[in-house]
């Protein structure tokens, strides 16, 4: 009896053992594939949406060449005049004119003690004042970085870089006008104007002349969720 | 003799088929608990070749030893010292020890039925 006893005990005992290991290695199993599955996963994810986007925006790219191609096409001279016109202002086509080429860098001054190191970098606020300043000499289309200047451009502070049209770009910034040469050059170069502020801190400039350049299109989207056309006040 | 056996496998067959998954954060005393009874086993074969086996002994050993081993991992957590190697160096040491006697009488047993 003794001896079926001993056996009783360590055969319960032994169930518990067997359960035991056999849920522990699960969960050690589960322990370890899970930051590395994760983070593969989300490559996965990543890569993936990153080929969507591109396969997107090619498909953009085609979809709007085909829309300028018909848009020219079978419609009256002066109303083709006017679409133009319209897609120009819009900035959904890219424009090629003289203008002007601006360069700017951030300063190589280093700051005196007690000085604002912010005053030797270039701000979304410096940028926004020369697209106002080019804009109210007559520039006819603006690029900043590549990025065509629209209606809706936001020119804004993003960490260490500047959001234009929603992408980031970077010191040196190159913006373009095409437009009059000579009054977009004399606009910034007003005694007291904007570059010679920037000047002033050490900002490195470089303002050029252009016999012809071409300004891209925008490339973005055009979404619009709550305007809608309305004929009102007219 | 395989009733031990016998359950070893009834328990993996239920830890199978539950698919059970501790939380991880409970991982560590779920292990200190399966080296509890793997010890626990071998005392207990042990102690039942030198016919000294008690079950009071055995089953109360195998709770105490397990909720030390708890109590330790968890004191080690709060403490930021990993006292869970304690805990696990012990019952290993005890694993081999208790798995050399086991051969050695094993041994002998077989010894003796061949010369007999």
């Amino acid at each position: 009896m003794q001896a079926k006893n001993w056996q009783i005990s360590v055969a319960i005992v032994c169930a518990v053992l067997g359960f035991l290991l056999v849920v522990q290695v699960r969960t050690q199993n589960v322990k370890n594939q899970m930051p590395s599955a994760r983070s593969e996963h989300l490559v996965e994810l990543y890569k993936e949406s990153e080929d969507q986007r591109k396969e997107l925006q090619a498909e953009v790219a085609s979809l709007r060449k085909g829309l300028s191609k018909a848009a020219g096409t079978g419609l009256p001279a002066a109303v083709n005049t006017e679409l133009v016109k319209a897609r120009i202002q819009a900035g959904v086509i890219g424009v090629r004119g003289p203008g002007i080429v601006l360069t700017l860098d951030d300063s190589t001054v280093k700051a005196q003690p007690g000085q604002k190191t912010e005053l030797f970098l270039i701000h979304d606020e410096d940028l926004l004042t020369i697209v106002n300043e080019l804009n109210a000499a007559g520039a006819e289309a603006i690029s900043i970085n590549g990025q065509r200047h629209v209606a809706s451009t936001e020119v804004r502070c993003a960490g260490p870089t500047t959001s234009v049209n929603k992408v980031r770009v970077g010191t040196p910034f190159v913006i373009k006008a095409v437009g009059d040469p000579e009054a977009l050059q004399n606009v910034l170069l007003l005694r007291g104007g904007v570059l010679s502020v920037l000047k002033a801190w050490g900002i490195r400039i470089s303002l050029e002349r252009a016999a012809s350049q071409y300004i891209p299109p925008y490339r973005g989207s055009l979404n619009f969720t709550y305007a809608r056309p309305s004929e009102e006040g007219e | 003799m395989w009733l031990p056996v016998l359950g070893l496998l009834a328990g993996i067959l239920i830890g199978l088929t539950t698919r059970l998954i501790v939380p991880l954060d409970y991982a560590n005393y779920m292990a200190i608990a399966t080296l509890a009874a793997l010890d626990s086993v071998f005392g207990g074969v042990r102690s039942a070749l030198e016919d000294k086996y008690d079950n009071t002994v055995f089953i109360s050993g195998f709770f105490t030893n397990t909720l030390l081993a708890a109590l330790l991992t968890y004191l080690g957590n709060r403490l930021g010292v990993d006292l869970m190697m304690g805990a696990t160096v012990a019952f290993s040491i005890r694993i081999f020890m208790n798995l050399g006697i086991i051969r050695r009488h094993l041994l002998v047993k077989w010894q003796r039925r061949r010369s007999s």
